[in-house]
């Protein structure tokens, strides 16, 4: 049988943003796929060299658009552990809030996503149409939709007033509601399952030698979530990572639907056990050493190597993002399956490339 | 399929989650939602510290033509020189910010009395942040100077400067 190269990408109507594989197919099975990134570089990491170290808390929240708030909290938390700031109580809490209505938003955006690369266009514009009401609350909290820049070394710019905490409740309550009836079809319906099911599995133990990150890992029966080792506020929290072991694009697609209602109940604790006080600390100083921040954002954990000298430029800053982490397994899935799950599965890894390119 | 018609039922009879925006009223805009970056120039006295903490070097401040600008293009609305300014004359609005028609620059003259306002504000500082903080150098025709808030403000004060090539190679 003779090979033939098919270009997947770098425009391809299910990514959303660029990126290259080189599908060789054997009839309709790929054989092998090379992948090509570089097409979205910018150059953050040197750009944050350049500018002064509290201003470069809002070049890292553009590093990648959708889990921008946590992108802000490794650095800011990578800092303030170079300085050897406490910050306050409410802070922490403030910043887990956050980071969890950021979780939720890029999980509904994911499930859209998905869905939209099995064509099931109903159900992504029934998850966006959810995905709005949680920009929503960024906005009112914040002022911004996405980049909602409320991060800055020594706590947090913005409070959450009490209004606005009884409003996020009762729009958590009433999203969860919601999700119910997404959820059914994400679970139950004979179509999705048929495009998921079964597709681009991950064997726990390849998954392990590939050290794949965050819902992939989790995915494929590997309990390793970042927040159970209790950064920030979620040390005070009470949860348990969401584990699912049959490793294909379904286990995935549970382990997400499962996190949002993990991300509910993460954000009523805050919420229940927010102390009240100040909500930042005065910063003098400037930071000098290296450290490693990591946390885990939606898509995993993400690594933060940041080298300071004194001045008030930093030396170096290194940004590990989790589809770096990621984009390996997809390498390891792609051989042997079918051509028309070839966008599932590069969803299904959630793939972030202006993360991965900074 | 009873369950689809059931759905199908439903989302007929609904009400719509989308709003047709230019027919029906736009959603009210948050309390805290970021509009436009307001300076009152009756306070201001050409510090530049907000120049120097804007992140996206956005402000341009002059002293010795005493005129405080900021380049709408460059500004991410973080909220930096809000906070940092001590005289609190920048402030925030939630004013809802549409599609820009020509690129503008918020531009205003600030009288200074300049022995009272020294202590206040260093001239070094103002000397060694305008160099880094010059905003992309605006070609004549570009420089169309819109500034719906700044003549808002007070008509004495605030100018609305015409893109005159003396300020203009000023600032570029």
């Amino acid at each position: 049988m003779a090979k033939t190269v098919i270009p997947f990408g770098p425009q391809h109507p299910v990514l959303p943003e660029p990126i290259q594989l080189k599908l060789v197919m054997e009839d309709e099975k790929v054989v092998e796929a090379l992948p090509s990134i570089g097409y979205v570089h910018r150059g953050l990491e040197k750009m944050a060299e350049l500018k002064d170290f509290n201003q470069s808390v809002y070049i890292v929240e553009r590093v990648c658009g959708i889990c921008s708030f946590m992108h802000s909290m490794a650095y800011v938390r990578g800092i303030e552990n170079l300085m050897n700031i406490q910050i306050p109580e409410r802070a922490e809490y403030l910043r887990v809030i956050w980071a969890e209505i950021g979780r939720l938003q890029s999980h509904f955006l994911w499930l859209g996503l998905l869905a939209d690369a099995f064509g099931f266009e109903s159900l992504f514009m029934e998850t966006w149409k959810y995905r709005e009401k949680i920009l929503d609350l960024m906005e009112m909290t914040t002022g911004n939709r996405v980049i909602i820049s409320a991060n800055k070394v020594g706590g947090t710019t913005k409070d959450i007033t009490e209004e606005q905490m009884k409003i996020i409740l009762s729009t958590v309550d009433e999203l969860e509601k919601e999700m119910k009836d997404v959820e059914k079809v994400f679970f139950d319906s004979y179509t999705v399952k048929q495009r998921l099911v079964g597709v681009g599995i991950l064997t726990k133990q390849d998954a392990e030698e590939y050290a794949v990150v965050g819902p992939m890992a989790r995915g494929s029966g590997i309990k390793y979530d970042l927040r159970a080792t209790g950064y920030s506020a979620y040390k005070n929290l009470d949860f348990e990572p969401v584990v699912e072991n049959a490793g294909d694009s379904y286990a995935r697609c549970i382990v997400r639907v499962k996190e949002i209602y993990q991300a509910f109940d993460l954000i009523r604790q805050a919420i229940a056990k927010m102390p009240s006080g100040d909500i930042a600390v005065p910063v003098k100083g400037f930071p000098k050493g290296e450290t490693i921040s990591r946390l885990e954002q939606p898509r995993g954990e993400a690594i933060y190597y940041i080298k300071a000298n004194g001045t008030k430029n930093l030396e170096r800053l290194k940004i590990r993002t989790p589809t770096f982490a990621n984009i390996p397994s997809l390498l390891k899935m792609l051989p042997g399956s079918k051509l028309q799950d070839v966008p599932v599965l590069v969803l299904t890894i959630d793939p972030c490339i202006s993360c991965t390119e900074r | 399929m009873a369950n689809m018609l059931q759905l199908i039922t439903r989302n007929l009879f609904n009400k719509k989650k989308t709003r047709l925006f230019p027919l029906s009223a736009e959603r009210p805009a948050f309390e805290r939602s970021r509009g436009r970056i307001v300076l009152n120039p009756d306070t201001c006295i050409l510090c530049s510290i907000c120049a120097r903490r804007c992140p996206a070097d956005a402000i341009t401040v002059d002293r010795k033509e005493g005129f405080w600008e900021l380049d709408a293009y460059r500004c991410i609305i973080c909220g930096e020189c809000v906070s940092a300014c001590p005289k609190k004359s920048i402030s925030m609005n939630n004013d809802r910010r549409h599609a820009a028609e020509d690129k503008e620059f918020v531009h205003h003259k600030v009288e200074v009395p300049v022995p009272a306002a020294k202590p206040a504000a260093p001239k070094p500082a103002a000397a060694a942040a305008a160099p880094a903080s010059k905003p992309a150098a605006p070609s004549p025709d570009e420089n169309k100077t819109n500034i719906p808030v700044a003549v808002k403000l007070e008509e004495g004060k605030v100018e609305t400067p015409n893109p005159l090539p003396k300020e203009n190679t000023e600032t570029a």
